[in-house]
Order: structure tokens, then sequence, then C-alpha cells
């Protein structure tokens, strides 16, 4: 195909977008309908793996170091835990500090303030440990007892306190990306349905001129062209549209979303990502436009 | 020119269309097939734009087995060939000028030819002021002739129209077969599929007759006799 062909191919197919009117309007409104929808879905998806994230960053476990433990076993230890993947933050926390921290915690309850004052520091320093999944948790603190030879370390709270609450949120998690995922591969689905078949109507149209164009001698590639660029018209028209259907009505909303959702500012999260979030619906609008475009006109091509 | 050699069709369900048909056509001539409906006569024109293989036998186009054409070679054949239809098969959403320079386009032809080539055809077949009239806006003839325009506007060797006046009142008609006759005389070769015996019995031409898939009648200067 030289470029004659492929410029008149895309002429003819602008020309049948325009010329088609209302059909075109139809075919548009429905893809719209069906981004937006996954725009939504996809909204909802973000907002609760952020909340995910928020609850997963509340937990952090700590591993106790004896007493005297000293200083470059620290240091090789806190290299060692280091060395493994995963780690998020690691925050050596010192005797003294631990102190400080227990005193600020019970300030207003005089007891206990008295009671360790007269122990003096009965608290062991220890590194205070955040993992990027929490299923991990487990492994690093058997990998790290395994490399502890001199045995500085003297205890860790995970066994005891944290692991239930641990596998509870990591299995949470993994059920709501699961079914996050299945939503929004179930929308797709449908998304890609609702629009080929309203494609393949809007093409059923031009069967006669498929018929005609084969028996004027013109090449397949210059039957489908127009086709192709007609459909890609359509992604592209309704990608902009439920963009600007989809984002005033998120600024609309944002005061009401933003009281329901603490964990993140829907605009903000909108707005810094905008340029992705366009050019995916954009190229996922074109992309579905022409594939439903090619497979519909097929069936006409076979004279 | 055209030969069909010993061709039958036999359509799904043992339906015969054509049977052990010989044939040949010279360049320049005009052929009239007649016969009534359902004899085989769109079959026959059918084989030779390749819209139907035969069954059995051969046609040669030009010397050359049709049957041996590939795929993609198709669009190619159907240039050297003008179809016209009784249902004119116009795209009522192109302009008569963009329904005519569509073969070209087809082709690849520059725009200053297409120009040049839409509106000299355009004016034989007397359209010249309708170039940006839709086909809709037109009447029966007048389609029928922007269909011939296309057929003819990339100097195709042979002309095939099937029952091209079937749709057309008496006056329309003739203006289509006295159309015909003057392309014909220009160097086309002219096949013309109908049952219109008055027609037929006027143009004082070659004659096929069909009947249920045999030829049962070739004369050179015929009348519609079956």
């Amino acid at each position: 195909m030289n470029f004659l062909t492929f410029w008149r191919g895309v002429k003819a197919g602008v020309k049948n977008f325009f010329r088609n009117g209302w059909l075109s309007v139809a075919t548009i409104s429905i893809i719209v309908l069906t981004l937006f929808l996954i725009n939504i879905v996809f909204l909802i998806t973000v907002v609760s793996n952020k909340t995910l994230e928020n609850v997963q960053d509340k937990i952090d476990v700590s591993l106790y170091l004896k007493a005297d433990a000293d200083e470059s076993s620290i240091k090789n230890l806190e290299s060692d835990i280091k060395k493994i993947g995963g780690v998020k933050d690691l925050k050596f926390v010192s005797k003294e500090e631990a102190l400080q921290d227990f005193k600020e915690k019970h300030k207003n309850d005089e007891i206990i303030l008295k009671s360790i004052e007269e122990l003096g520091n009965p608290l062991q320093p220890s590194f205070s440990i955040k993992m990027d999944r929490p299923e991990e948790y487990q492994q690093i603190f058997q990998k790290v007892k395994e490399n502890d030879i001199k045995g500085v370390i003297s205890d860790v709270d995970y066994y005891s306190q944290k692991k239930p609450v641990v596998e509870k949120l990591s299995e949470i998690t993994k059920s709501i990306r699961k079914i996050g995922l299945l939503v929004v591969a179930i929308f797709a689905a449908i998304a890609v349905l609702v629009t080929f078949n309203s494609v393949r109507l809007t093409m059923h149209n031009y069967r006669r001129e498929v018929e005609i164009m084969k028996l004027v001698g013109a090449g397949h590639w210059f039957i489908r062209l127009p086709f192709i660029v007609e459909g890609m018209l359509y992604g592209f028209f309704s990608a902009w549209i439920s963009i600007l259907i989809f984002y005033p009505l998120i600024y609309f909303l944002s005061p009401y979303l933003n009281r329901a959702i603490e964990v993140m500012d829907i605009v903000e999260y909108l707005n810094s990502n905008a340029i992705k979030i366009v050019a995916i619906q954009l190229f996922c609008g074109v992309f579905l436009g022409a594939l439903s475009s090619l497979i519909a006109i097929r069936k006409y091509l076979k004279i | 020119m055209i030969h069909f050699r010993n061709v039958s069709k036999i359509y799904t369900g043992d339906v015969v269309a054509l049977r052990d048909v010989n044939l040949d056509i010279g360049k320049g001539e005009f052929v009239s097939v007649v016969g009534q409906s359902g004899t085989g006569k769109s079959t026959l024109l059918k084989m030779i734009i390749l819209e139907e293989k035969p069954t059995i036998g051969q046609v040669f186009f030009n010397e050359r087995d049709v049957m041996t054409i590939g795929n993609r070679e198709i669009p190619y054949y159907r240039r050297r060939i003008g179809v016209v239809f009784q249902d004119f098969k116009l795209i009522p959403k192109r302009t008569v000028f963009e329904n005519v320079s569509f073969a070209l386009e087809v082709a690849g032809k520059s725009n200053k030819e297409i120009k040049t080539n839409v509106g000299q055809i355009l004016e034989i077949v007397g359209l010249s002021e309708k170039a940006i009239k839709y086909p809709t806006q037109l009447s029966g003839g007048e389609q029928q002739r922007v269909a011939i325009a296309r057929a003819l506007v990339h100097h195709p060797a042979v002309l095939v129209a099937d029952e091209p006046t079937g749709n057309l009142d008496m006056i329309n008609t003739w203006e289509i077969i006295e159309l015909l006759v003057r392309i014909n005389k220009l160097g086309t070769t002219v096949l013309l599929a109908t049952h219109n015996k008055e027609m037929v019995d006027r143009l004082n031409r070659r004659v096929i007759a069909l009947d249920k898939g045999n030829i049962i009648r070739d004369q050179l200067e015929g009348k519609y006799m079956i």
C-alpha cells in the first residue's frame, strides 16, 4: 500500500465518521458509558488499595536485643537485615530512647512512672522493622535468627503478639486485590463486548459498500483502512468525552468524597496522574475501536 | 478473449446453474445473454468477475485460466472488468463524482488523473451537471448511468452488465442501451444479461440463449427466442 492509498483510506474513514451522524453518536455514547464505568471501578480499586496500604503502614514489628549487646554486633545485625529484601523501614531504638518513649506513653500514670524509676532502665534496645508485604515478616525473622551467631537477639514480639494480626491483614489484602482485579477484568470484558457489538452494528451498514468496493477491485487493506480509522475515531472521541465527564464529576463530588475517604485526596491523585489516566484511556479507546471494526469487517470481506 | 470450456456450476443441494457450457467471446463483441430468471445468466457473468467459480471446467480470460488467479490478485484482475447491476450498487453516502472516482482511487490513481477521467466519463454518460448530487437525488436511469460511468472509468476491456435495465422504465431503458452500444463502438467488449425481449430484438447483435443451465442457441445477429 503506497502513501496515497493510505492517505485516502484515512480520509475516507474520517468522512464516514462524520457522515454517519447519529450512528456515530450512538456508538460513542455506549463506549463512553463503558469507559466511564471502568473509571469508577478503577477509582474504587485505587482507594481500597490505598486504605490497605495505610493499615499496613501502621504495623511494625520489634526485634529486641539483649541489654548487653555491643555496638559492633548491633551494626552487623543491622547490615544483615538490610541485606534481606522487602524491608521498607528499619529503625534502631536504643535503651534510652525506649525509656523515653515509654515515659511519654505513660506520662499520666504515676504508679508506672514511679516503679520504672525504681527499677532503673529495664528496657531493651530494639530494631523496629516495617516490611513491604506483611506475609514476609515470618521469613525475615527466621533469616535473622539463623544469622545471629553471637546471640544478640533476645526476643521478637512477632510470634506472640502480632502474628495473628499480620496474617489476618495479609489475607484481607490478598482477597481484596483479587476481587478488585476480577471486577476490573469483568468490566473490561463487558466494555470490549459492548463496544465490539455496537461497532459491528455500525459496520453492518457498510456491507453493501464493502461488496461494491470488492467488485471494483479494491484490495483488502484498502477496504479495511477506512473502517479501522472510523473505529479509532469512535475510541478517540469516547475517551475524551468520558474524561470530560469523569473529572468534573469528581471535582464536584470532592468535598463529599474527601469526608468519606480519609486515606487519600482523590482530586490530588487524579491531578497528579492525569497524563497517565488520559493516555491509558485514549490508548484503550482507540485500540478497542480499531480492533472491534477490524473483527467486524472481516465477515463482509468474504466475497 | 473470454472462453468457457465445459463449464458446469452446481450449487449446494444439487442445484445445477450451468451445464457443460462452451463459449467464446471475442474482443469488441456485444453479446446478450438471454433466458428466464434462474437459468444461469447471472452465474455465467459472476464467473467472469470471479464472484463464483466453476464446479467443473475452465474459464479463460485473455488466455489465462481464472482459477489460477490467487486471492491477492483478484482485486487487480477485477480492475480490468467493469460491472453494472440491476440495483445499481451505488454508495448512498457518496456523491456522483465520488462514486465514480472511487473505482480509480482503488487503483491508486493520482488526484489529477481522477479529475480528468471522471470528468470525461461523466460527460459521456451525460451527468456532468449532477456530479455533486447524491444517488438518492437522482432518477433510476441516472443512477444506472452513474454505475456505468463507474464501471467504465478505468477503461476496462470488458463491461459486464447484469440486467442493467431491470428496474427502469422504457425511456430510461433505451437510454441505457444506447449508451452501452456507444461504449461498445469505442472498443469495449459488452456482455449483457437480460430478459427484455424487445431490447434484444432491436439490438440485433449476438444472442446466447440459456435454458436450465444449457446454451440452447448462439446466434450472431439473434433475436430473443427461447
